[in-house]
């Protein structure tokens, strides 16, 4: 599934939109980590790229360090990680602790990562029409550096209406489960799918 | 003792602000994302199987008057919440009512089926596209009936979720999914239909509704 050739660097500083992208572009499927143990294998998998949603927010440093020293970047979910809130001073305490980029469904928060320097990635909540709605209108006037379409495995059927007033690129998330599901979602015009299913992180 | 409710219409109408298209013959009407006052209008004459999302509804709360005014005041028995205990009150009221569950990952499933209710209280899957795309041990999960709601536009997608066990999907679009005849099958007659004569069921509603300025 690897689709370019430059390959994983270690990267110890913050790193931008850009390299965000290259890494998802290199290794389209990310891997998504809710426990311990996915995390140990997501460190031995080759996407560069390890998106966190849960854990204790407050004590997420040392599991950021460790990303870190297996040459991947760390993409946090601040609504979904224990013991922060989706406001400022949640944004504050990830980008202190290491966070490459920050993951959220809220505009104020997605303004504050930006604010920060590092990666912005908003979810969209595709549950009806009105919500697509209202989550591109979000997109729209918040600007983030990435979008995280939930559930991504629908994005065949949803592309026409959220590609088009799209500008940056985009995640698909959710309900991913096979090798099929990956392609139609890339097809569709995803970057890259996040999965917290292992037998894909290794596509 | 576990109460019998009629069948879910097929296919239910999205009703928002205004109805999108006169109805089919067997479709029920869905209220959600519009006013009160709105809700009370375009459910005034609706004369067939209707439902209403109580959460979307602005200026009504998600409690136990706002479901006796619906069920005495609208004569509305189907209701969809988030709220697993108002389920719960709309059984004994005497109403039907569906949880609506965020269907985002497979996480957010399992965490949501957990705090369901079962059988009585069925289940309203969003968005509805996702039901296609479940595993089979997922699917059987989900309380029945089935709603598949939210983002339902093509033929092919009324299909899919029809064969993956819904009993019923929500459409915007404009066209009758269940016009074909397809929709009908194993459709069961006047699920709460509350008025007399099928096919007549919106005329004598105001020409305004159905195109608002």
């Amino acid at each position: 599934m690897r689709r370019g050739t430059s390959g994983i660097k270690p990267q110890s500083q913050v790193a931008g939109q850009n390299e965000i992208a290259r890494r998802l572009s290199d290794f389209p499927c990310g891997a998504a980590v809710k426990s311990e143990a996915q995390l140990e294998a997501a460190l031995d998998c080759p996407p560069g790229v390890v998106f966190v949603l849960r854990g204790d927010g407050l004590e997420i440093g040392s599991m950021l360090r460790r990303i870190h020293s297996a040459g991947k970047l760390a993409a946090v979910h601040l609504d979904l990680v224990d013991g922060l809130s989706s406001d400022i001073s949640g944004v504050r305490w990830l980008v202190r602790s290491g966070a490459d980029a920050i993951i959220s469904s809220h505009s104020q928060a997605v303004r504050a990562v930006k604010a920060e320097g590092v990666t912005a990635i908003q979810r969209v909540l595709c549950l009806s029409e009105l919500s697509v709605e209202h989550g591109m209108t979000a997109v729209s006037r918040s600007q983030p550096d990435i979008v995280e379409l939930l559930p991504g495995v629908i994005l065949p059927q949803v592309a026409d209406l959220v590609l088009p007033r799209l500008t940056v690129p985009l995640l698909a998330g959710g309900f991913i489960r096979n090798v099929k599901d990956v392609d139609a979602v890339l097809e569709a015009g995803a970057l890259a799918v996040t999965t917290t299913d292992p037998a894909l992180w290794n596509l | 003792m576990i109460p019998a409710w009629p069948a879910l219409p097929r296919v239910f109408l999205s009703v928002r602000d205004h109805l999108p298209r006169p109805p089919g013959q067997d479709e029920g009407l869905l209220f959600h994302d519009l006013s009160l006052t709105e809700l009370i209008h375009l459910s005034a004459n609706a004369e067939r199987a209707a439902a209403v999302d109580v959460d979307s509804v602005e200026g009504l709360a998600s409690d136990s008057a706002a479901l006796t005014f619906l069920a005495e005041r609208l004569g509305i028995r189907m209701v969809i919440t988030r709220r697993p205990a108002l389920t719960l009150r709309a059984v004994e009221l005497g109403c039907q009512p569906l949880l609506r569950i965020h269907c985002l990952d497979s996480t957010g499933l399992e965490r949501a089926l957990d705090g369901h209710p079962g059988t009585p209280v069925g289940t309203a899957l969003s968005p509805g596209l996702i039901l296609a795309h479940l595993a089979e041990q997922q699917r059987r999960m989900l309380p029945p009936p089935v709603l598949a709601y939210g983002l339902m536009r093509r033929d092919e997608e009324f299909d899919a979720a029809w064969t993956a066990g819904a009993a019923s999907v929500v459409t915007s679009a404009a066209g009758d999914p269940a016009g074909s005849g397809r929709g009908r099958r194993n459709h069961r007659a006047d699920p709460g239909r509350r008025g007399s004569k099928p096919g007549h069921a919106l005329d004598k509603l105001d020409e305004r509704l159905y195109n608002p300025a």
